[in-house]
């Protein structure tokens, strides 16, 4: 495989989804400070918009534009793809959603967003892409999966499965595009706190008195700071890294996973469940 | 060029525009001189009272009796602009150590200063070249400063652009020329080894200057090259923490002097901020 140089930020356009919040916002911020100039997707105009505005200030010299979008949808991720600059330096599909409760207590119309969101949108957007990222030598491609793209806990089905699913067309890429001169990184996030628990769907099926005790699990494992996340990225794709695991709690799983590949579920969940109560017990979270 | 009388000293400025109009004053890096402001005198000069100026022990300029610190070279500034009748708040820029002259100038005197730009400044980091930090090893930087001839400047004047063509024969004469001057290597020694040693650029004279300058809120642009290798540009990440108030770009493909190898961008960048404090 040839070796590509260091990624350089300043005078190339990044195109970011998910850039309202969480580690998408810092990206975004990240991206700025290093001269790229930025296409701001996310489908919460009111939180997008701040995003941009603080850019601009601050840096003056660069190009942002926003885009409001929906990428549940596929004509509105199609369309987004019409309204972006004919050459790219960087495509991050960092969008996601989160869908908790047992496969029984999810519909199949719940499934199938979380895909669309988690899968589909930056399928269809790097397809588009495409063209426009080969068309400047050295550009790259970042998806972000997940520790669940690494491992598959119970009550997680729609989310895994869209997280596995990006991360076999992430690493298969990978080895396709390193021809045509583009790098492309696989991000799997631990523990990162951004907004996802909080903006999860829940499952129509999961019961009134398991919904909130499976947010509260979900946000104490988030306890990696976004900013440190979004760095950690960039340094990342400045080294054309093929994977990126982020906070601590990302590191073990996926080495378990890898040594025993069935048996694990039941130690993960086990430490998972010994590891929240430990963040309920002391401030220290699980990621740090 | 011309020269001024500054303390005793012989200063040497260049001045361009209405002398009527707001003052931009323009300061160099180590041991170079104002001709690396040259580009930016015709993008100003139609709106501004232009003045680059070499400063003291630097360029053509003579050096100060005392020796060579952060707070000598600030003054010998003041004192100059003083000497040009010069009172109003300046517009500062300062490339590399004139950053560190600028920010320290701002520290002095805040109401003589409207706005501050630092272009690939020193005071943001510890990583410097190599070539600097060997400087600070006795009996080498002497060595080092007094082998600057045709043969060895061009290699130096090559590690600060990223475009080889802007290595022409007049920035060759001309640093070989400074390198001839006799206080050259003196004042050059003496300021590397306040800023720094072996170890990089050290954090005491950074970490006081940046408390004392974050709090005064001074309309401030950071600007870096992508590819500098004197100063790195990682160095922008850390000096927008210290002034979050700041405006900040990085330039593309550009080396340590984005004011010569993007002037059109560079001043395009700047002139905003500048207009607005008139308003």
């Amino acid at each position: 495989m040839t070796r590509l140089d260091p990624y350089r930020f300043a005078g190339r356009t990044a195109v970011l989804t998910g850039a309202a919040s969480g580690i998408g916002e810092q990206l975004a911020y990240g991206l700025a400070q290093r001269g790229s100039d930025l296409v701001l997707v996310d489908v919460d105009e009111y939180r997008l918009n701040p995003v941009a505005a603080r850019i601009r200030t601050d840096h003056p010299g660069l190009t942002v534009q926003t885009i409001v979008a929906d990428l549940a949808d596929r004509a509105a991720v199609e369309d987004v793809a019409t309204r972006l600059p004919s050459t790219i330096g960087l495509l991050i599909n960092n969008a996601g959603i989160a869908l908790g409760g047992r496969f029984d207590q999810v519909s199949v119309e719940q499934f199938e967003q979380v895909m669309n969101v988690n899968f589909r949108a930056p399928m269809l957007l790097t397809h588009a892409l495409l063209p426009a990222l080969v068309a400047s030598p050295g550009s790259h491609l970042v998806n972000v999966s997940s520790l669940f793209g690494l491992i598959a806990p119970p009550g997680q089905s729609a989310y895994c499965a869209s997280k596995f699913a990006l991360r076999g067309l992430s690493e298969s890429l990978r080895g396709e595009l390193a021809e045509n001169g583009v790098g492309v990184t696989t991000v799997h996030p631990g523990g990162i706190r951004t907004r996802i628990a909080e903006s999860a769907l829940i499952g129509s099926g999961v019961p009134e008195s398991e919904v909130e005790p499976n947010r509260k699990l979900f946000d104490a494992l988030l306890s990696f700071p976004a900013d440190r996340a979004a760095e950690q990225i960039l340094k990342a794709v400045t080294k054309r890294k093929a994977r990126l695991l982020i906070a601590a709690n990302a590191k073990g799983p996926d080495l378990l996973q890898r040594l025993m590949p069935v048996g694990s579920a039941n130690i993960i969940r086990s430490l998972t469940a010994a590891s929240v109560r430990a963040a309920g017990r002391q401030k220290v979270g699980a990621g740090q | 060029m011309n020269h001024l009388d500054v303390r005793g000293s012989r200063i040497r400025f260049h001045e361009t525009g209405d002398p009527a109009a707001p003052p931009v004053v323009l300061l160099h890096g180590i041991g170079r001189s104002l001709e690396d402001w040259e580009p930016q005198h015709s993008r100003f000069q139609d709106g501004y009272r232009v003045i680059s100026i070499d400063m003291p022990g630097f360029g053509l300029s003579q050096r100060m009796p005392t020796p060579t610190t952060l707070p000598v070279l600030a003054d010998g500034v003041w004192a100059t602009l003083d000497a040009l009748g010069e009172t109003r708040p300046v517009h500062l820029m300062g490339n590399s150590l004139g950053g560190a002259v600028s920010m320290t100038m701002l520290a002095a005197a805040p109401d003589r200063v409207a706005t501050l730009t630092l272009v690939n400044s020193a005071g943001f980091g510890k990583e410097v070249t190599w070539a600097l930090r060997i400087l600070a090893v006795p009996g080498l930087g002497r060595t080092m400063l007094r082998n600057i001839d045709k043969r060895t400047a061009p290699r130096v004047e090559r590690t600060l652009f990223r475009d080889r063509a802007l290595v022409t024969p007049e920035r060759v004469e001309m640093a070989v020329r400074i390198a001839r001057q006799p206080d050259f290597a003196p004042v050059y020694l003496e300021i590397a080894r306040e800023l720094g040693g072996f170890g990089g650029v050290a954090p005491g004279w950074r970490s006081t200057l940046l408390a004392t300058l974050a709090g005064l809120n001074k309309p401030t642009m950071i600007t870096w090259g992508d590819r500098d290798r004197i100063l790195p540009s990682t160095h922008l990440a850390a000096a927008r923490a210290a002034f979050p108030h700041a405006r900040s770009h990085m330039f593309r493909e550009t080396g340590h002097m984005p004011q010569i190898e993007r002037p059109d961008e560079f001043a395009g960048l700047v002139r905003p901020m500048l207009a607005e404090v008139a308003a």
